[in-house]
């Protein structure tokens, strides 16, 4: 099949103008209407991987055709193509969104209010972000990423808790900003890079191929020769600052962070697990895709700044879950705490450092999903997520107990799950750094295994407190174990953190040439250090 | 060996390892109806695991080693890390690890056939004992610390599986994290391997380690050494290990005493190659201290389990001591015989514990059956049991023609030569050996006094409950045990150590008559000082101070870090989101005052103007008030008023 990818993007768009059709008291069959969908992307995601065994280059399934051509008379001609594609760090977040997505409508099942905006909002996001993941084309991956936010500001703003207007206006706010910074380097990109492909005319691309190729305009102001300087920093500089700090929000990273606890909290189930899983894995591959091959040199030049963010957000982030009261405020610092992981691994410019980074965007979002789903369960039952509500819940849900420890210990490293393959590969890489390429300096390799430690201390401590000890229940809430949907839910979660922790190598096959090639552009660089 | 045996010795060796695991994955699926068939299943299948790992002993021990690959996973230039290795280290701990985990199934189906978590309990220990069996099989240190971590889980799991106990959810929670502790400084050691030598395989590093700067294999192997105060209780992160004691008995005696802690000094045998003098200079005198603080818990303590916690903290450090002295065989040896006798003294404690239970329950009294204070004069009660603990003390004492006293005759020996080779501290250490091996009698001695000797406190309540005799499923691994602990099991000729184990490690050292001689002299003085002190007056605590670390640690880093968390959290809602807030509210003011100026100013300006230019009418508009006689007038006054200006200008 030709249009693989844009069927697997624009499938869910589809059905979702078919929904609004459909009058809203149909509550059903929106359920169903997004099911199918999930499914389908399913079976188009299993031709995908099979397409992508196949053979290839760098990209593969490659669609590529012109979108918005204009014709600037003296300013060259923009150009800008609707240009999707595969590869390692592409492959692997899109497979993560199919299959998290069906997870996220059978966690939905039971929402009964506004079932038709709930659902048709959830399959415009759905298209969002895996055409986000999928465009190759700065304007295309633009659309797609700010065709996110509105969904998301609705999801919590409407179906979220008690503080939701809080929250979610929080939320856009912040995202907003990051997204204007992104807007102005992409303007500046626009005006810097060219297709160098017909020699007489000036053509200004979107297309991330050529500015990662490198086909800047001689003089531009984004030129890696470029002389301007605008205060301390090149006009490079501004640039990677703001589009870093644009998807670095997105992430999220300590100091920007603080709106990611409060939409997580007010969030409902779904929301959070697409929230936690992909969402900020959008930024993490705005990293990865745009920042760190356009800007390698200013990536180098910011490596300790970059580092230290890294390490930052890994510690604070743990202390901070550690310290909070609520189970899910809890989940979503520890999401802070391994999006830092990320962070660290990228800045490492070593194929095991990039290529565990993008390992934990992928087990981070199995687990982070199996995480929420498992607060959501208590939620439901008792409408009350404070740790100091609970004890000795153990007796009472065993079963769902055992999938707490399933789910905790994954997210704390346990070998065997997947986190633990992607955390080892970031510090392997973290440590061969220091020692070669000096990105990441040797006491932050060193300070970043302590979030292994804290990682530990704050979920086996919150199991001590809830789960351990006399029954006791402050809600005084019906405790019923899980049911059937539940374990529908979780059972596959718990299957997929397993299983990329006991066979990790098809997956790191995927993503290392990616990481390998990454790793190459950085070693072309010369190092200033 | 042929490529025939080869073949044998690795599917034995793999279904040795495996089979314990697929009893975990077949108690998870057993329906709950045959849940009585449970220790009976998994039994058995430790029993075929046993006998696959005495095969793979018997035809890899003094053979070259077998090594078996497959294909796990790889990147960036690492190589293929599915690899474990089986030669004598291993096959010897593979031995022992099956051996004690089968008795241990065993004596656990009657200590433990009422709990409600039984089928829980063997599918873990099942687990346990895989996890285990591959940090013993790896050849690669990524698979070691794969097992590591797996290992400190299953303990987790065990330690707290009563479930309902506060305090067990406690000591899971600390052991798991002391663990994780060590553990961190174990992957900094594992990550500067990486970045040093791109393999974490143990013989690539050990042909790359000549041309190493000895510094940087200082630091690593102290890195890594870390892991191995974590998992052996090494001071300063040893105190998890007597509250590990929260588990259930048998957990004790197989996790808590002969395999799991044990894996430290296992891995220590290992990774031997990367100590330096240096670094073996700091593993010893944390081995010392370990030693000696362990063996003075063991003096304070009164729960009879704790007092066996502490002596296998002490006897721990007492390896780590050993493993200084140049060559780790003797602290091998050590571990391999303390396996027997330590879980020994432990199904003893609890078969001791199970009778005082039954005694408890049938007589619906209340005391605590593990302190030593409410025993007593036991001997009458519990004769195999008696006899079992006395030979396996014996043992822990180093009593000659005991199993522990040639395993610590080789340590002894092993420090005597390093003092020959002109290292001054390695008198100090042979010092602290021997000062541990007289406490290690005095604690033995006082418990086993107090526990089976003199009146029984309890002898009325005992008498009442008319408890009957223990079943052979509980005193029949306590006895092989008990077996095991005589000097036959390590060599032919009781007061030479060099017997059929010892040559086998490596390094060996040539047996030394005075050592012999000495020690059994100390122990014996020892006894003799024992007796004479507790014979006429019981003190319990022999000793009145005891550094209580946990306090410490609670308020030196405890209360700190959990200060800190509270601190970091405050800072995101106060100035973080204060900041945000600000922002916001700024923003808002700011718009309020353009608001404001909007609406003063601007419109103000616009309603001026056109208030003026209504006033400007109004006035004009009074003028046009449709009466001729005014327009006349008006227009006169114009004309002369215009008429004067052109006159004047």
């Amino acid at each position: 099949m030709k249009h693989l990818l844009s069927l697997l993007i624009f499938v869910p768009v589809a059905a979702a103008f078919i929904g609004l059709l459909i009058p809203s008291t149909q509550k059903n069959t929106f359920r169903y209407i997004t099911l199918s969908v999930s499914l389908i992307q399913f079976v188009l995601l299993v031709f995908v991987i099979a397409d992508y065994q196949a053979a290839g280059t760098e990209f593969r399934l490659v669609e590529q055709t012109p979108w918005i051509t204009l014709d600037l008379g003296a300013w060259g001609t923009l150009q800008s193509h609707y240009f999707v594609g595969l590869d390692g760090l592409s492959l692997p977040l899109v497979a993560l969104s199919v299959f998290i997505m069906l997870i996220a409508t059978l966690s939905s099942w039971n929402i009964d209010d506004k079932v038709k905006g709930y659902f048709t909002l959830l399959l415009i996001l759905n298209g969002a972000i895996i055409g986000s993941f999928c465009s190759l084309d700065f304007l295309l991956f633009y659309v797609f990423f700010e065709f996110m936010l509105l969904p998301m500001y609705f999801l919590i703003g409407i179906w979220g808790g008690p503080k939701r207007e809080y929250a979610s206006i929080k939320f856009f706010l912040y995202t907003l900003l990051g997204s204007i910074f992104i807007l102005m380097v992409m303007i500046g990109l626009y005006i810097s890079v060219q297709d160098p492909s017909s020699s007489d005319q000036l053509i200004h691309t979107f297309s991330i191929m050529h500015m990662k190729k490198g086909h800047f305009i001689d003089g531009s102001i984004l030129h890696p020769l470029a002389t301007p300087s605008l205060g301390p920093f090149s006009f490079r500089g501004w640039a990677f600052l703001l589009v870093f700090f644009g998807f670095a929000i997105k992430l999220p990273v300590v100091p920007l962070h603080t709106w990611l606890p409060d939409a997580h909290v007010q969030a409902p189930t779904p929301i959070s697990i697409i929230l936690a899983a992909l969402l900020l894995k959008v930024g993490a591959y705005g990293l990865a895709r745009i920042v760190w091959p356009i800007f390698p040199d200013q990536v180098i030049y910011f490596h300790w700044m970059i580092s230290f963010i890294a390490i930052l957000s890994i510690i604070y982030g743990a202390l901070n879950a550690m310290a909070s009261k609520d189970l899910k405020i809890l989940i979503a610092y520890s999401s802070v705490s391994h999006m830092g992981f990320v962070l660290l691994g990228l800045v490492s410019g070593t194929t095991e450092g990039i290529s565990g980074a993008v390992y934990q965007m992928f087990s981070h979002g199995i687990i982070s999903a199996l995480l929420f789903a498992l607060a959501g369960v208590l939620y439901d039952r008792t409408h009350d997520r404070l740790i100091i509500n609970y004890s000795g819940l153990s007796s009472k849900m065993p079963v769902y107990f055992s999938f707490i420890l399933i789910g905790f210990f994954a997210s704390l490293g346990l070998p065997g799950f997947s986190g633990f393959i992607a955390e080892v590969m970031v510090f392997l890489g973290a440590f061969k750094s220091a020692g070669s390429n000096h990105l990441i300096p040797a006491w932050m390799a060193i300070l970043s295994v302590s979030g292994l430690i804290l990682g530990a201390a704050y979920y086996l401590w919150t199991i001590q407190r809830m789960f351990f000890g006399k029954f006791a229940d402050k809600t005084n809430s019906a405790l019923p174990d899980l049911d059937r949907r539940e374990l529908l839910i979780l059972i596959p979660l718990a299957i997929a953190a397993f299983v990329f922790g006991l066979f990790p190598q098809s997956l790191i096959d995927v993503i290392n040439p990616f990481a390998k090639q990454l790793t190459d552009l950085f070693a072309s660089l010369t190092n200033p250090y | 060996m042929t490529a025939d045996d080869t073949f044998w010795v690795t599917r034995l060796a793999l279904a040795a390892w495996m089979l314990p695991v697929v009893s975990c994955v077949a108690l998870l699926f057993i329906p709950s109806g045959l849940k009585k068939r449970v220790p009976l299943v998994s039994s058995s299948l430790l029993f075929l695991a046993f006998i696959s790992s005495a095969f793979v002993f018997v035809s890899v021990w003094n053979n070259p080693s077998v090594v078996i690959t497959w294909n796990w996973f790889t990147f960036n230039g690492m190589e293929n890390n599915g690899q474990l290795r089986i030669d004598n280290l291993s096959a010897l701990m593979l031995v022992v690890v099956n051996f004690i985990s089968l008795l241990v199934h065993l004596f656990s189906s009657a200590y433990l056939h009422n709990d409600a978590g039984l089928k829980r309990y063997y599918a873990i220990l099942g687990f346990f004992t895989f996890a285990m069996l591959g940090i013993v099989l790896s050849d690669n240190l990524f698979v070691t610390f794969f097992f590591w971590e797996l290992v400190g889980f299953s303990s987790y799991l065990l330690i707290g599986h009563w479930r309902e106990k506060p305090e067990a959810g406690a000591a899971a929670t600390k052991a798991f994290l002391f663990n994780r502790i060590g553990d961190a400084g174990f992957l900094i050691g594992i990550g500067l391997l990486w970045a040093q030598f791109n393999s974490l395989h143990f013989e690539t590093i050990a042909k790359a380690t000549a041309a190493t700067d000895p510094a940087l294999l200082t630091w690593i192997s102290l890195l890594l050494f870390c892991g191995v105060m974590g998992k052996s209780a090494q001071f300063p992160l040893s105190t998890w290990l007597p509250d590990a004691m929260e588990g259930p008995t048998p957990v004790s005696a197989l996790i808590h005493a002969a395999t799991m802690v044990a894996a430290g000094v296992f891995l220590m045998a290992r990774i031997y190659f990367l100590f330096t003098p240096t670094a073996l200079v700091v593993v010893s005198t944390i081995g010392s201290i370990t030693a000696l603080w362990g063996a003075f818990g063991a003096l304070k303590a009164l729960d009879i389990k704790k007092i066996l916690a502490y002596s296998t903290v002490s006897q721990l450090g007492f390896m780590i001591l050993g493993m200084g002295s140049g060559s780790f065989s003797g602290s091998i040896l050590h571990l391999f015989t303390h396996a027997f006798f330590k879980a020994c003294l432990f199904l003893s404690a609890g078969t001791i514990i199970h009778y005082l239970h039954g005694v408890q329950h049938k007589t619906h009294t209340h005391f605590d059956v593990q302190d030593i204070r409410n025993m007593g004069g036991l001997r009458q009660h519990l004769p195999y049991t008696f006899f079992a603990f006395l030979i396996a003390g014996a043992s822990l004492s180093g009593v000659p023609l005991l199993s522990g006293f040639v395993s610590k005759e080789a340590i002894l020996t092993q420090l005597y030569y390093t003092t020959q080779n002109g290292n001054t501290l390695g008198w100090l250490f042979l010092c602290i050996a021997f000062i541990v091996s007289f406490l290690t009698v005095y604690y033995t001695f006082r418990m086993t006094y107090f526990i089976f000797f003199g009146h029984c406190r309890i002898a009325d309540v005992i008498q009442e409950a008319k408890a009957e005799r223990l079943p052979l499923i509980l005193t029949l691994p306590v006895s092989i045990l008990a077996a095991c602990s005589v000097w036959l099991i390590v060599s032919w000729n009781p007061s030479d150590f060099s017997g059929w184990i010892y040559n086998g490690l490596g390094n060996p050292v040539p047996h030394h008559l005075i050592i012999t001689v000495i020690s059994s002299i100390w122990v014996v003085l020892a006894f003799i000082f024992a007796y004479f002190n507790l014979r006429n007056k019981p003190r319990w605590s022999p000793i009145r101070f005891f550094p209580d670390l946990d306090v410490f640690y609670t308020v030196t880093l405890l209360k700190p870090l959990l200060q800190l968390s509270r601190y970091t959290l405050s800072f995101d809602k106060k100035w973080i989101d204060g900041s945000i807030h600000f922002a916001a509210y700024a923003q808002v003011t700011i718009a309020k005052a353009v608001m404001l100026f909007d609406r003063v100013l601007i419109d103000g300006a616009v309603n001026g103007i056109a208030r003026l230019a209504g006033g400007i009418g109004s006035i004009t508009r009074s003028l046009a008030n449709g009466k001729i006689q005014s327009y006349i007038l008006w227009a006169t006054a114009s004309l002369v008023i215009f008429i004067l200006w052109i006159l004047l200008s």
